[in-house]
């Protein structure tokens, strides 16, 4: 396996390498924009909600 | 300034079962040197993310992030694939470091840097367990941000502007890597929360000096600009910290502190990891900070931030200490 991977190194700067890193941002960026646009929504409501209220929104499932 | 209508210190949220204290992650207390410890932003590179004590609360703050907070954030992160690139094959040489440094410094203010100052790369900028990176030397560049913008922290103008500044000084910092790549030595642009503490850097760099509100001071800009780093293996000349005279000031002055709204700016500095400097409270400022798209209230209201107070200010002070000193010998 070690040699498989010496034997195909590509350097940071080939194309390849370039086009690889650009797929997996974009896909990062994609996965980022559509968490933030399901759930930022409902937890900014959630927040809202609980500033009216004064019950206290818990964050502790965010982490998980 | 006086910061506009900012919310109180009641959170909309709560802890079921809280977390570590974020003050004895970073160390608060102790007398021995070490490593910092990521806490709350990181990219989890080192250690992961999941393991952070406060990474839910980090979560909810980039949830609480406005819409064009968030548009900010996404072009940055695209930029983020170009800080690393091919090297020239060719090598200027730079026998002259001083030159050098004046030559990097002078590309950095061309492409929009505030401030440029160059450092070796220092322990205490690194993550405990993360790892370090492969270059010497740092060139720490300090973008400046829109006053009139910065006037309306904490509401989400504020935060605006300051992901802006973050994506314009991760820009600066990427071209000012390309163009030492194109002198033929390696460098790699540092910005936007990558695992590297700025701070320190930029202190080491002469950028300012630490103030009371946690936050670096600059004499021209005061604390209203955004940090960025180049690492790079090409050799140059450091420069040295600087005495502008915060100190003098912030032991007389609590402006900020005043200003804080859940209290957390200490008044008086604090031992942390082995080093006695001033520290802001973290468990009492970041959930603040998270509420409110990141706060920012303490940088601006300090008289320092004010535009064109910084100079006239530095001179006085370090007068006044001259006189004081002359007078007790
Ligand atoms: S507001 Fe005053 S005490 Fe606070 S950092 Fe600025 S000068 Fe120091
Ligand atoms: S950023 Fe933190 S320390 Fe500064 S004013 Fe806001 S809550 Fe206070």
């Amino acid at each position: 396996m070690k040699s498989f991977q010496e034997d195909f190194y590509l350097d940071a700067s080939h194309p390849l390498r370039r086009l690889s890193r650009n797929v997996r941002l974009i896909g990062y960026i994609l996965q980022v924009a559509f968490l933030w646009l399901v759930e930022g929504g409902r937890v900014r409501r959630a927040v809202l909600r609980a500033r009216e209220t004064r019950e206290p929104f818990e964050i502790d499932h965010l982490g998980d | 300034m006086r910061p506009k209508d900012p919310p109180p210190a009641t959170y909309p949220f709560a802890y079921r079962n809280p977390p570590r204290s974020g003050n004895a992650v970073n160390g608060l207390g102790e007398q021995e040197k070490s490593l910092a410890r990521p806490v709350f932003h990181s990219t989890g590179r080192g250690g992961g993310r999941q393991s952070l004590d406060w990474a839910a609360l980090d979560l909810l703050f980039n949830f609480l992030t406005s819409p064009g907070c968030f548009w900010q954030v996404l072009r940055t992160l695209w930029q983020r694939r170009l800080y690393v690139g091919p090297v020239a094959r060719a090598r200027v040489p730079a026998d002259d470091t001083a030159a050098m440094a004046a030559r990097i410094k002078a590309e950095a203010k061309r492409l929009g840097a505030g401030i440029a100052g160059v450092t070796t790369l220092r322990d205490d900028a690194l993550y405990e367990g993360y790892p370090r990176p492969p270059y010497k030397y740092v060139v720490s560049i300090g973008t400046v941000m829109d006053r009139k913008e910065m006037e309306h922290v904490p509401q989400s103008r504020g935060a605006r502007e300051v992901m802006r500044t973050y994506r314009r000084s991760s820009r600066i910092a990427i071209d000012l890597a390309a163009y030492i790549r194109g002198l033929g030595w390696p460098a790699q642009a540092y910005a936007d929360g990558e695992d590297l503490i700025q701070i320190p850097l930029a202190l080491a760099a002469g950028l300012g000096e630490l103030g009371k509100h946690g936050s670096i001071i600059n004499k021209e800009f005061g604390s209203n600009f955004r940090l960025a780093a180049v690492l790079t293996d090409l050799p140059l000349a450091c420069d040295a910290p600087v005495d502008i005279g915060v100190d003098d000031l912030c032991t007389r002055c609590r402006r900020c502190e005043l200003d804080c709204p859940p209290d957390a700016i200490l008044d008086e500095k604090q031992m942390v990891r082995g080093v006695e400097k001033w520290y802001v409270d973290f468990d009492k400022c970041i959930p603040y900070f998270a509420m409110t798209e990141g706060c920012g209230i303490c940088i601006e209201v300090c008289p320092w931030s004010e535009p064109g107070r910084g100079p006239a200010l530095s001179e006085a002070l370090i007068a006044k200490r001259r006189k004081e000193n002359h007078e007790s010998d």
